[in-house]
C-alpha cells in the first residue's frame, strides 16, 4: 500500500521528496490545491471516505502519516 | 486608548509588572483577563465589552452542551443526537457570525432607529462595535466547529475561555488565534526571562517604526494626492503603489507590536506575514499576507467546500480531465475570496474586491495547463531570477489595482479613481517636484523612499533566512544599545504625531 500511495503522491507533486519530508502541511510544502488532488485520488484508489475534518497536519504531514490515515479509513 | 498613545504604553508596562510579579498560573491568567477587559472597554465601550462577555458565555455553553450530547451518545451517535449537535453548531454560528454581520451590515438600521427615537425625544444608547470583533468571532466559529468534530475537549473553565477571547494584544488587530494554539498557554506559568523580553521589545520597536515613521508618513502623501482631483494619471498610480506599502507597513507594524508584547508575556501567536512583497502570484500572496485569516479560511471554508460530496459529484460530470480535477478547488477558492472581500468591509466594492482576487486565484488553478503550454511555446525558463522579478512585479501591480476597490468608499468612487488614473499619461509630475505639494516636502519624501527600501530589503533577507533579532542579540552590548537608541530616537524624531500630521488608527483595526 505504501508504494501505491507514494506513486499517487509523486504523480501529483513530482518535485517533493515524500520519503524524507515530514512537514508537508506545516512546512507549506504542498498547497491546498495539491491536498485536494491527493485526497481525491486516495479516495478513488482505495475506495475510502476522507472528510474535510480529516485534513489536519497530523494526518498529512508525511508519507507515513498519510499511510496511517488510509489504513485507518480502510479499517473503518 | 490608541496603541500609539502613552496611556497604552503605560497600561502595557503595568500589565507586565503585575504579570511577572504574580508567579502563579491562575493569577497570571487573571491579570491577562483583567487587561483584556480594561483594554476592550477603553478601546470600544463598557457595553461593547459586556456584549463580548455574553457572546463568549453563549459559545462556551453551546460547546459544553454539544460535547455532552456527543459523550452521551457514544462515538457512533444516533441520528437524532447528530441532528441536535448540528442544531447547536448552527445556533452558535448564528449568534457568533450573526453578531459580526450585524455590526458589518445592519448597524445603520440601529442609527436610523436612534434618529427616529431622537425625534420623539428618546435617546437610545450608542452601539459601539466591540474592538477586534472580526478576529475573535472567526476564532470562536472555529472552536465550535472543532468541538462538533470532536477534535479536542470543550473548555471547562469559563475564566480561561474568556481570557482566550479577550487576550488583549490580539483584540487590537488580530491575528486570528485558534483556540487549540492559544488557550493551552494560559494554563502554563510564564517566568521572567531577560533575553526573551529584550527580543520582544525589539519586535515592538520595529513595529512602531513601521507604523509611526513609515505607514503614517506614506499616508499623508497618499491622502494628499487622492483627495486632490487635479492629480491625475501616473500620479494616482504612484499614490496607489504607495498605499500598498502603507497598508503593509501599517498592518504588519501593528502585528509586530502585538507579537512583541506577546513574546514578552511568553505567549506564542501564529505569525501573520511571511514577506508578502516577494510573492510571485496572487495565490502565493494570500499564503503570505494575513496568514491567520488564510489558515482559517482554508480549514473552515475551503476544504469543507472542495471535499463536499455534492461538489465532487458535479466535478466528476465534467468531461475535461484536468478541469474535472480542478473544479472543486476553483469553486472553493471563489467562495473563500468572496468571503474574504466581505470580511474586509461592507459595500459592493468589497464584494468586487473579493471577486477580483478570486478570479486570479481560481483562474490560476483552472488555467495551469494553458500557462504551462504557453511557457513552453515562448521558451520561458521559470527558474531564472529575471522571471521571478517579473512575476513579483506583475503580482504587485495586480494587487495595486485591486486596492483601488478598498481605498474607495464605494464602487462609483473606485470607478472614478480608475478613470482618474488613466486620464493622463504624462509621467512628468512624478519628477518635476509636483509630488512635494501634497503634504510631504522633499526631505520627508526622501526619508519615505529610504524607509520603503529598508522594508523591501528586510523582507528579501527574511525570505533568505536572515533573522535580524537573533543576529543583533549576538552583537556586543555597545552596538546593540546604539541600535536600540537609534530606533527609539528615530521613532520619536521621525514619527508622525501632532494635530497637523494626524496619525491614523491602524487600518486593520477597523476590520
Amino acid at each position: 500500500m505504501r508504494e501505491e500511495i507514494l506513486e499517487i503522491l509523486s504523480g501529483i507533486c513530482p518535485d517533493v521528496d515524500f520519503e524524507t519530508e515530514t512537514e508537508l502541511i506545516d512546512g507549506g510544502v504542498i498547497e491546498s490545491f495539491d491536498v485536494i488532488q491527493i485526497v481525491t485520488e486516495l479516495m478513488e484508489h482505495f475506495n475510502i471516505e476522507i472528510d474535510a475534518d480529516d485534513i489536519e497536519p497530523e494526518n498529512l504531514n508525511s508519507l507515513e502519516s498519510i499511510c496511517e490515515m488510509v489504513r485507518r479509513k480502510m479499517g473503518a | 486608548m490608541s496603541i500609539k498613545s502613552l496611556t497604552f504604553l503605560l497600561f502595557v508596562f503595568v500589565v507586565f509588572c503585575l504579570y511577572f510579579a504574580v508567579q502563579k498560573t491562575n493569577l497570571q491568567k487573571i491579570v491577562l483577563l483583567a487587561a483584556g477587559l480594561v483594554c476592550m472597554a477603553a478601546m470600544s465601550s463598557i457595553a461593547a465589552t459586556a456584549l463580548v462577555i455574553l457572546l463568549a458565555l453563549c459559545i462556551y455553553g453551546i460547546a459544553l452542551s454539544m460535547e455532552k450530547l456527543i459523550q452521551k451518545n457514544g462515538s457512533a451517535g444516533t441520528k437524532t443526537a447528530k441532528n441536535q449537535g448540528r442544531g447547536l453548531l448552527l445556533l452558535g454560528a448564528f449568534l457568533d457570525i450573526g453578531l459580526l454581520l450585524y455590526f458589518k451590515f445592519f448597524q445603520n438600521t440601529y442609527v436610523l432607529l436612534q434618529n427616529y427615537f431622537a425625534t420623539k425625544h428618546i435617546t437610545l444608547a450608542e452601539l459601539v462595535v466591540p474592538i477586534g470583533l472580526s478576529y475573535y468571532t472567526l476564532a470562536l466559529y472555529g472552536y465550535l466547529s472543532d468541538i462538533y468534530h470532536k477534535k479536542y475537549p470543550a473548555e471547562k473553565s469559563f475564566l480561561l475561555f474568556l481570557t482566550y477571547v479577550t487576550y488583549f494584544p490580539a483584540i487590537i488587530e488580530g491575528p486570528i488565534n485558534l483556540y487549540q494554539k492559544l488557550a493551552p498557554q494560559f494554563r502554563e506559568r510564564h517566568s521572567f526571562d531577560g533575553n526573551r523580553i529584550v527580543m520582544g521589545l525589539q519586535r515592538c520597536l520595529w513595529g512602531y517604526f513601521k507604523k509611526v515613521v513609515i505607514a503614517d508618513r506614506i499616508g499623508i502623501l497618499v491622502m494628499g494626492i487622492l483627495q486632490d482631483d487635479t492629480a491625475v494619471g501616473p500620479l494616482v498610480f504612484y499614490a496607489m503603489v504607495l498605499y500598498s506599502f502603507q497598508i503593509y507597513t501599517d498592518f504588519s507594524g501593528g502585528i509586530d507590536v502585538i507579537m512583541g508584547i506577546s513574546e514578552i508575556l511568553d505567549i506564542k501567536l501564529t505569525e501573520n506575514f511571511r514577506s508578502p512583497l516577494v510573492s510571485s502570484n496572487v495565490t502565493e500572496y494570500w499564503a503570505r499576507w494575513h496568514m491567520s485569516l488564510g489558515a482559517f479560511m482554508e480549514k473552515y471554508i475551503y476544504y469543507p467546500i472542495a471535499l463536499n460530496r455534492k461538489v465532487m459529484k458535479i466535478s466528476k460530470k465534467i468531461s475535461n480531465k484536468y478541469l474535472s480535477k480542478a473544479f472543486s478547488s476553483a469553486l472553493a477558492s471563489f467562495v473563500v475570496f468572496v468571503i474574504v472581500g466581505i470580511w474586509h468591509g461592507t459595500g459592493w466594492n468589497y464584494v468586487v474586491y473579493g471577486l477580483y482576487q478570486a478570479v486570479f486565484v481560481a483562474g490560476a488553478v483552472l488555467l495551469t495547463p494553458l500557462y504551462k503550454r504557453m511557457k513552453g511555446v515562448l521558451h520561458i525558463d521559470d527558474t531564472t531570477l529575471k522571471w521571478r522579478v517579473f512575476t513579483i512585479l506583475r503580482t504587485f501591480v495586480i494587487l495595486v489595482f485591486g486596492r483601488i476597490l478598498i481605498k474607495s468608499a464605494n464602487l462609483q468612487q473606485a470607478g472614478a479613481l480608475l478613470q482618474r488614473m488613466f486620464a493622463d499619461a504624462n509621467p512628468h509630475a512624478l519628477f518635476d517636484g509636483t509630488i512635494y505639494q501634497f503634504g510631504l516636502d522633499y526631505k520627508n519624501v526622501f526619508l519615505m523612499y529610504a524607509c520603503i527600501a529598508l522594508v523591501i530589503i528586510v523582507d528579501i533577507l527574511h525570505e533568505r533566512g536572515v533573522h535580524f533579532r537573533e543576529l543583533l542579540m549576538r552583537q556586543g552590548i555597545v552596538f546593540r544599545y546604539v541600535i536600540y537608541y537609534a530606533a527609539v530616537f528615530s521613532i520619536i524624531v521621525f514619527g508622525i504625531y501632532g494635530p497637523e500630521f494626524h496619525s491614523a488608527d491602524f487600518i486593520y483595526q477597523a476590520f
